[in-house]
């Protein structure tokens, strides 16, 4: 074919018309996906009337019903685009289905933009939970150009398969332009490029101890220091951002320490660290720097029955779930009485635990501080 | 009216706790494996000095124009009054117009012993309603705190109104006011209401890699409850939900609770903040009057996880609350009380 028959009169009314069915497809397939998210937000357990979009606009009382209408309304005309294409419903049925979906479409522009003026940081809504970012622009044109796409299916003949290759051809062509165009104005393909490669932060990563304590009991700290271990339970688990602390009382040299593991919150091969507390020298240091002992003033304890603990199928806070009592550090009385609890707050506090006469190799790190790395 | 006492098991709590120093132990230990970030941490549970302190907590023993006296923990404490001097008793009133007995908190000048500013019986309720009865409501503020009763006052009720247009069970209030025998007196908004009911508080946007830190957002207060007075800490809304904070095994049954909300259940809110532990650290700047300070957790403060709300108290803050401090914290971070809030940014210490 010459450049001059591709503007031959059949050729631009073959493209027209290719054009104009394509919008029908389009159009439901983009109806029957937003009716579908937001589906998917019910199903999740979220509320549509707490969507962002338009509805935000709407009294608290009628967001939820006018949520419900538009998805339903979106579900119907998304398939009764599908259903008239054909040869079935043609006529009055398919003039109303598009002319409903013009207007549907042609009204969203509209709120979108008053949606833009009054809540200018609220998401259009259109596609569920992949819509919340801030209506812009791109949201108004993409609105736009499907009222149009509406607008130029009324009329239309009934769909029927490409009679030619070329045909075939020219439908997949427009198609693919036409998706092109609409990826361009969607600010959900960001949004969905980010899920597809979404890693959670460890930061908020959830795992469960259990993990966390397999973790270590696989690991080479754990094996090096195991045989010092007074117990195989830990008397403190917790976690700050991305690392979950493991303590286990150890007796070193005669004398009780504690042995502080740190796990990295990953799923597979963790990366472990470990070091030892002795907070008997570390308060004598703190003695004999300042003069006097440290005391820390903490609330009063609440005695709580352990049966509470026992129902909720988890050891007490600080109890040893062997039933040992925890590390020597903390003072016996702690639980019952006072107030004031001897506690040993030092820089010098590590400088403290060098002088530990124990066996076990250590490496040498900045600060003058025992620490023993998995080498992150 | 209150089944908190059984929430309370499922949470660590540095109050609720019988073994509280396991909690303040956890820096120590914790800087055997790593080293401390920030020097203050060393000296988070250190009791200060009360001439280190800006904030004293107390109830008032004698007022006259030119003095207050304070009974506090640590015995009576006078404080001078200036004629600069501003104090706070559901408005703003003369010091001199203080009760005896009334319970206050006081902002006096660093070094002087003379008063900033008084708050006097300043109380605040935030979470879920739960039942309402004209100006009378209940309202659940998670299994941390339990719930409080909440009376408006007639005065108060158009400006509350204005920002809480939904007072009806299903919907969050977060209000300030004079703190009575049994309720709150609610005489202002602390924030405006949120547009969703409790139960559905946005998600927040999807991060890649770590989480980027300092996070911005609003830091409130709250009443200290069983908490010691002039304690200095924050009720931090990320705890770790395996080892500190989980207490779904305790929610309220919704047949017999329909409006009552487990923070827990519905999501991290609408700021992504990394999982932390009582005893852990962090560092708040209050960005409206640029003071910061190494706080540690001491309780949980999921219910924050509720409000998705902006501080406008110097511009407006992204949306979401990082920490609901103490409210010597809250003051000693130059924050106002009756203000509600002010602009935050959060880092970890340690």
């Amino acid at each position: 074919m010459g450049v001059s028959g591709l503007f031959t009169g059949d050729w631009v009314s073959d493209l027209l018309t290719a054009a104009r069915g394509i919008q029908l497809l389009v159009l439901a397939a983009l109806l029957l996906g937003a009716c579908a998210a937001k589906a998917r937000r019910v199903i999740s357990g979220h509320s549509l009337a707490a969507a962002t979009g338009p509805t935000g606009m709407f009294p608290v009382r009628l967001r939820g019903p006018i949520a419900i209408a538009l998805s339903v309304l979106e579900f119907a005309l998304g398939a009764g685009l599908l259903i008239t294409a054909g040869r079935i419903g043609a006529g009055p049925p398919a003039l109303v289905i598009r002319s409903l979906t013009a207007l549907l479409f042609g009204t969203a522009v509209a709120a979108l933009y008053e949606l833009r003026g009054r809540q200018p940081d609220a998401g259009c809504g259109c596609f569920g939970d992949l819509s919340h970012t801030p209506v812009s622009w791109r949201a108004l044109a993409r609105a736009a150009v499907l009222c149009l796409a509406a607008i130029a299916t009324i009329g239309l003949p009934p769909l029927h398969p490409p009679e030619s290759a070329r045909q075939a051809w020219l439908v997949l062509v427009l198609l693919a332009v036409e998706l092109a165009v609409l990826a361009l104005l969607s600010p959900e393909i960001g949004e969905i490029m980010v899920r597809l490669g979404y890693s959670e932060p460890c930061e908020v990563r959830r795992l469960p101890v259990s993990r966390t304590l397999s973790a270590l009991r696989g690991s080479g700290h754990w094996r090096r220091y195991r045989r010092y271990l007074t117990s195989q339970e830990p008397v403190d688990v917790w976690r700050e951002g991305c690392w979950r602390y493991v303590v286990f009382p150890a007796m070193l040299a005669s004398r009780r320490v504690e042995v502080v593991f740190a796990v990295y919150l990953k799923p597979r091969r963790a990366p472990v660290r470990a070091g030892i507390f002795d907070a008997t020298a570390d308060r004598r240091a703190r003695e004999a720097a300042e003069g006097t002992a440290v005391t820390v003033v903490v609330p009063a304890p609440r005695t709580v029955p352990a049966s509470r603990y026992a129902a909720a199928g988890r050891p007490a806070p600080g109890q040893a779930p062997s039933g040992q009592a925890p590390s020597g550090e903390v003072p016996s009385g702690l639980g019952t009485s006072g107030h004031a609890v001897p506690v040993m707050l030092s820089a010098q506090a590590h400088g403290a635990s060098r002088r530990l006469p124990h066996p076990i190799p250590v490496h040498r790190v900045p600060h003058n501080r025992q620490r023993h790395s998995a080498g992150l | 009216m209150r089944r908190n006492a059984d929430f309370r098991q499922g949470c660590d709590d540095l109050v609720e706790s019988p073994t509280p120093a396991r909690f303040t132990r956890r820096s120590l230990l914790r800087a055997a494996v790593f080293s401390p970030r920030d020097s203050s941490y060393q000296k988070l549970w250190d009791p200060r000095e009360a001439s280190a302190r800006t904030a004293i907590t107390g109830t008032v023993a004698d007022v006259s124009p030119h003095i207050i006296v304070l009974h506090t923990a640590q015995g009576e404490q006078r404080l001078a009054l200036s004629p600069r001097t501003t104090a706070w008793r559901g408005t703003a009133v003369a010091p001199a117009a203080l009760h005896k007995d009334d319970h206050v908190i006081v902002r006096h000048h660093a070094t002087h012993s003379v008063a900033e500013r008084v708050w006097a019986q300043i109380g605040r309720v935030a979470g879920t309603i739960i039942e309402t009865n004209g100006g009378t409501l209940l309202i659940d503020e998670g299994p941390a705190k339990g719930r409080k009763i909440v009376l408006i006052d007639k005065g108060a009720h158009q400006q509350i109104q204005v920002k809480f247009p939904r007072l009806e069970p299903g919907y969050l209030i977060d209000v300030i006011g004079l703190r009575q025998q049994g309720y709150l007196q609610a005489l202002a908004p602390a924030t405006y209401q949120p547009p969703y009911r409790a139960e559905h508080p946005p998600a927040p946007p999807m991060i890649n890699g770590h989480i980027p830190v300092p996070v911005t957002g609003t830091a409130v207060w709250h009443e200290p409850g069983e908490e010691p007075p002039g304690l200095l800490g924050v009720a931090y809304p990320a705890l770790d939900p395996e080892t500190d904070c989980e207490s779904a095994q305790f929610a309220a049954e919704p047949e017999t609770e329909p409006h009552a909300v487990d923070p827990h259940t519905v999501g991290p809110g609408c700021v992504r903040l990394p999982y932390l532990s009582v005893g852990s650290a962090v560092r708040i700047h209050n960005e409206c009057a640029d003071r910061s300070a190494v706080l540690p957790v001491t309780g949980c403060g999921a219910a924050a996880r509720l409000f998705c709300d902006r501080c406008v108290e110097c511009g407006t803050s992204p949306r979401g609350r990082l920490a609901d401090l103490t409210m010597t914290a809250f003051v000693e971070l130059g924050g106002n009380l009756e203000k509600g809030c002010f602009n935050a940014t959060l880092t970890i210490a340690g």
